[in-house]
């Protein structure tokens, strides 16, 4: 004879298909869940917004445009763990919207833009663009004289130290001799970025002798100008 | 939950295999960066693996809704892993794979040391529980903010990125890269550190495994991949006791609900992480790992 409180299979049976009835029965409330991911969706477009282009980071070569870079960048670090040099850094939580993305740090370690560009070969994301195979295309950025007064160049001492670091010596950074005003016999040699041929590597704000660099690369939008369509430049050649 | 047989001392051989998974997860990715070894390099938002380009299909997903472009080797890459955890489950990912997941598991385990240590029952105490539905207005929400700002929002705040950088970039001695072991020297832990302590910490004291169980948008991903996925759990109801043994065991437990009153031999929802306690926790053997075809219940 079976006791009242014994637990027999069939009462444990009963149990579980009424737990089942029970949870089938419980509506799980939609209304509450939609409101929170609105106005938690929201809240963080919001935020987003707020944060978006706070902060230029030097991408490595062939990073799409910054917006771009955010949308399709897997934060996988691939390219850092190609680039021989280390010159590729994960960005910290610290950086917001930008965390985990690759960014070059070019007065700790620049990017000595190898001729194979293993960095975009490693990419598989495309927000290395592996359309750039030749590395004088690249443009990561702008080099430019940030303190004419830091550079010593410029206050008449022999350096060109940011011009013989550049990868594409010459061509993107080249020297311009003028009598030194102050002397009469002496002459200025100022480094002159050429924004056409300059990749943004950073070898110069590496090499940069002074203390804190008197050449920066800054991004293209910080470095750039625009000259005006109605602009007739009648001693300009060919 | 009432006639509970003493299996503790049982051998539970799927949570060894599941534990020597994830710990070679672990030690693959710490490979590259430790000793130059190229077998797998990237972490597990993507990854070359043995050249094969690997990706996590969700990240590839935000990116296609953020970019509104379609970059057809990335998504190849999300395919093929996509159709692996099709093939072994979904939350499989979870269970065997996922370094923030097998950190979670880790770390909320100290709240049953805890409660042992205090000589208290395994689920006394705080124990907060939310709706398992919460994952999917995650999983929503973050690809429609990342297609509205244009940003890969799951990244932002993912804190499987974070234990992935972690593991890939940072503790790592031999790799100049390793930011974080300079910062930690100079200034303590970062931010990204501090927020996995975090969430570990709530578990630890509030719930286990919350973050996993009720928030993670990739949980959501994979418990859709799951429902229909080949290799699931089999109940054979003819030596089941409904000791319910199995459902103490696992980390799921409503997934169990509908096999044990015998309204489907197969262990269908998508939360099942193909983890296996249960099979370990059968005294009667009645649980098994068997192929699934979609449709079958
Ligand atoms: S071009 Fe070379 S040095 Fe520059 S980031 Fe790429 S791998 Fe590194
Ligand atoms: S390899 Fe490409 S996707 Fe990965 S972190 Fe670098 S830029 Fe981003
Ligand atoms: S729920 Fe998310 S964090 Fe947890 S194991 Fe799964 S993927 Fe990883
Ligand atoms: S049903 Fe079994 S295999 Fe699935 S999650 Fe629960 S314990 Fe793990």
């Amino acid at each position: 004879m079976e006791r009242p409180d014994e637990d027999t299979y069939e009462r444990r049976f009963e149990r579980v298909r009424e737990h089942v009835a029970a949870m089938s029965r419980r509506k799980f409330l939609a209304i509450p869940g939609i409101l929170g991911s609105v106005i938690g969706g929201a809240f963080a477009v919001f935020e987003i917004e707020l944060l978006k282009g706070k902060k230029f980071h030097l991408r490595p070569p062939g990073a799409l445009a910054e917006e771009k870079f955010l949308a399709t960048c897997l934060r996988c670090g691939q390219c850092a763990q190609a680039c021989p040099y280390n010159s590729v850094r994960l960005a910290a939580a610290e950086e917001g919207i930008a965390i985990g993305t690759p960014y070059i740090e070019a007065r700790r370690i620049p990017c000595y833009l190898c001729e194979d560009l293993p960095c975009i070969k490693a990419c598989p994301s495309g927000s290395l663009s592996k359309e750039i195979s030749d590395r004088g295309n690249v443009k990561m950025g702008l080099a430019v004289i940030v303190d004419r007064q830091a550079c010593i160049a410029l206050q008449g001492l022999r350096c060109e130290v940011c011009y013989r670091s550049c990868p594409l010596m010459g061509k993107a950074i080249a020297l311009e001799f003028r009598p030194h005003e102050v002397t009469g016999k002496h002459a200025i040699f100022e480094p002159v970025v050429n924004f056409d041929a300059c990749v943004g590597c950073g070898l110069c704000e590496h090499a940069c002798v002074v203390d804190i660099p008197a050449i920066k690369v800054l991004s293209l939008a910080d470095a750039k100008g625009l000259m005006g369509r109605h602009c007739r430049i009648g001693t300009r050649i060919g | 939950m009432i006639l509970r047989n003493p299996v503790s001392e049982k051998f539970r051989k799927w949570l060894v295999i599941r534990r020597a998974v994830q710990i070679s997860v672990v030690a693959l990715f710490l490979l590259f960066p430790l000793t130059g070894l190229a077998w797998i390099q990237g972490n597990i938002g993507a990854a070359n693996l043995f050249g094969l380009s690997i990706a996590d299909p969700l990240s590839i997903l935000g990116s296609v809704v953020a970019s509104k472009k379609i970059y057809v080797p990335a998504l190849a890459a999300a395919g093929i892993v996509a159709l692996f955890y099709f093939a072994v489950g979904g939350r499989a990912y979870c269970g065997y794979v996922c370094p923030a997941g097998f950190f979670f598991e880790i770390s909320s385990s100290v709240r049953n040391l805890v409660l042992k240590a205090l000589s208290r029952p395994k689920r006394s105490g705080w124990n907060l529980d939310l709706s398992p539905h919460i994952k999917y207005y995650t999983l929503i929400g973050v690809l429609a903010v990342s297609a509205v700002t244009g940003i890969m929002t799951f990244e932002i705040f993912s804190p499987i990125g974070l234990a992935t950088r972690v593991i890939s970039n940072d503790f790592v001695a031999a790799n100049p890269n390793g930011q974080n072991l300079e910062r930690f020297a100079a200034a303590g832990p970062s931010l990204g550190l501090l927020v996995l302590l975090g969430i570990a910490l709530f578990e630890a004291v509030f719930s286990k495994q919350a973050w996993c169980r009720f928030v993670c948008p990739l949980g959501a991903f994979y418990s859709l991949v799951g429902r229909t996925s080949l290799l699931r759990v089999k109940i054979d109801h003819a030596d089941c006791a409904l000791c319910l043994n199995c459902q103490a065991d696992c980390p799921a437990k409503y997934v169990l609900d509908r096999p044990l009153a015998k309204e489907q031999t197969y262990i269908t929802m998508g939360d099942c992480t193909n983890c296996g306690s249960c099979i370990d926790a059968c005294p009667s053997a009645s649980l098994k790992f068997a192929l699934r075809l979609p449709w079958r219940k």
